[in-house]
């Protein structure tokens, strides 16, 4: 047993697989789901113009997304990856079912931390939110990112090369978990059985994180198992129905609206904050922070979700 | 609304994350030798090179390296000269073995390849490098450098020996 969890694995067989689940599940699962979430709304008499902008706006998100990490230097990140793993990471590991499950489970450690930390600083939030302005729920809204989603995230993956995890093994990790979340964003699927939403997010738990009901913000951060926000507090089970979106709604199916107006709240922020400490205390505090915001007193050491609606502006 | 139940406080959730990581990485730990680690990093090296080099084009990649090297060799295992060479094919610069010098003098060998060139930025590059030890074919992923227009670096790292080697380059006459 421990030894068939311990032998070395074929590494063009492993990064096989994860090029079967990461890349190729977007054409088994991602389109062919689409396909039938389409065909649901047009039953629910919920197919129009809206819901088609919508995904047309997030497809646009998605390339735009991808045009800008490439421009930020996807090779200057890999780079920086390999000059950690060989200058100052611990001693390297093997590749064997523990190393692949530990470093998955590093991974969505390190998500769940990073998602968190998008919602609750403002220049998190100011990119993330796009992920978050769409009134809809479907698999294209799982493709809807902002212009800098990928450079928290890169923090937080570093770690795990300086633990001596390879830079490749810790992407394709990375990627898996991403890819993993991007499956839930569907209604068409209610709640699976107990086991399953006990230790896995899932699409019923990721609908909670996109409410914009009030017990329903900053809450189930997870990627793949929640049992990290279980832990650390920050799990909503989905009660009362779901209503999509953020606090002000953006209500605009623009790509340049959608992929943009988060840096352009944060700048006007910015531009209306007076006082260099308190434009920086705009960019690192939570979103709704406000400099005339009095500081609840001890809450240095108090998560700052323990305030309640501080989305509202 | 519901969630009344009071959570850990923020430095108690990073305790907790700490361990966690602790906890994984041990095991992790305790699942990997040097050995293994050192595959990895050997099967993982092609790979790298294709991300890295997706904005290079491998099949002009080193220009200007093309002819002759001769390399001295002081090892256990063999000391004498051998004589490399590079040449321009379809997929990219490649590097043949086409003479031994050792004691028992001059002998020419058949073409064995022995350098894959990959990328190359005009002074540093890297690519594959292959070799035979006690009648077993080799790869190892290799770094170059030139150091002037007559000398070339190539190190590699195979199996913990770090080979670090002088390439000269051999005007065709002196053949
Ligand atoms: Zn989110």
């Amino acid at each position: 047993m421990i030894d068939s969890l311990t032998r070395a694995l074929d590494w063009d067989a492993v990064t096989t697989w994860f090029y079967v689940l990461n890349d190729l599940s977007f054409v088994y699962v991602v389109v062919p789901f689409f396909v039938v979430e389409l065909i649901r709304y047009a039953f629910l008499k919920r197919l129009d113009f809206d819901v088609i902008g919508d995904s047309v706006a997030n497809v646009i998100t998605f390339v735009s997304f991808v045009a800008i990490e490439y421009a930020l230097g996807l090779l200057f990140v890999t780079k920086l990856y390999f000059w950690i793993y060989t200058e100052i990471s611990l001693s390297h590991l093997s590749l064997n079912w523990v190393t692949i499950v530990t470093c998955v489970l590093l991974a969505d450690l390190a998500y769940y931390w990073d998602h968190r930390l998008m919602h609750r600083i403002g220049i998190g939030w100011a990119t993330h939110t796009v992920h978050h302005s769409s009134p809809h729920f479907n698999m294209s809204v799982a493709y809807r990112f902002g212009p800098l989603d990928a450079v928290i995230p890169l923090l937080f993956s570093l770690p795990l090369v300086m633990l001596g995890y390879h830079p490749i093994l810790v992407l394709l990790s990375e990627v898996f978990v991403q890819q993993f979340q991007a499956i839930l964003h569907t209604e068409a699927i209610g709640k699976l059985p107990r086991p399953i939403e006990f230790l896995f997010n899932t699409p019923s738990h990721h609908r909670v994180h996109h409410g914009s009901n009030l017990q329903y913000w900053d809450k189930n951060y997870a990627g793949i198992l929640i049992i990290w926000d279980r832990m650390f507090g920050t799990f909503e089970p989905e009660v009362e129905q779901v209503r999509f979106g953020i606090d002000r709604p953006i209500n605009s199916n623009n790509p340049l609206v959608v992929f943009f107006h988060g840096l352009q709240r944060l700048a006007s922020k910015l531009v209306s904050t007076k006082g260099l400490g308190n434009k920086l205390r705009v960019l690192i505090k939570p979103p709704s922070w406000h400099p005339s915001q009095l500081e609840p007193a001890g809450s240095s050491s108090e998560p700052a979700e323990l305030r309640l609606p501080d989305k509202l502006e | 609304m519901s969630n009344d139940v009071r959570r850990l406080g923020l430095p108690m959730q990073l305790a907790a994350t700490s361990l966690i990581v602790l906890g994984l990485v041990g095991l992790a730990r305790l699942a990997s030798s040097d050995e293994g680690a050192r595959k990895l990093d050997q099967a993982a090296e092609q790979t790298r090179q294709q991300l890295q080099g997706a904005d290079r084009d491998a099949s002009t990649a080193g220009i200007g390296l093309e002819g002759r090297w001769r390399v001295d060799y002081e090892d256990a295992w063999f000391t004498g000269t051998l004589i490399y060479e590079l040449r321009r094919e379809d997929t990219g610069l490649k590097g043949y073995l086409i003479e031994i010098l050792d004691e028992a003098g001059r002998a020419p060998v058949d073409d064995s390849l022995i350098l894959e060139m990959h990328a190359w930025n005009g002074s540093e590059g890297e690519g594959l490098y292959y070799f035979e030890y006690q009648g077993e074919r080799y790869e190892a992923a290799c770094r170059l450098e030139a150091l002037s227009s007559g000398e070339l670096r190539v190190r590699y790292d195979v199996y913990g020996y770090r080979g670090d080697e002088m390439w000269h380059r051999v005007a065709e006459s002196v053949r």
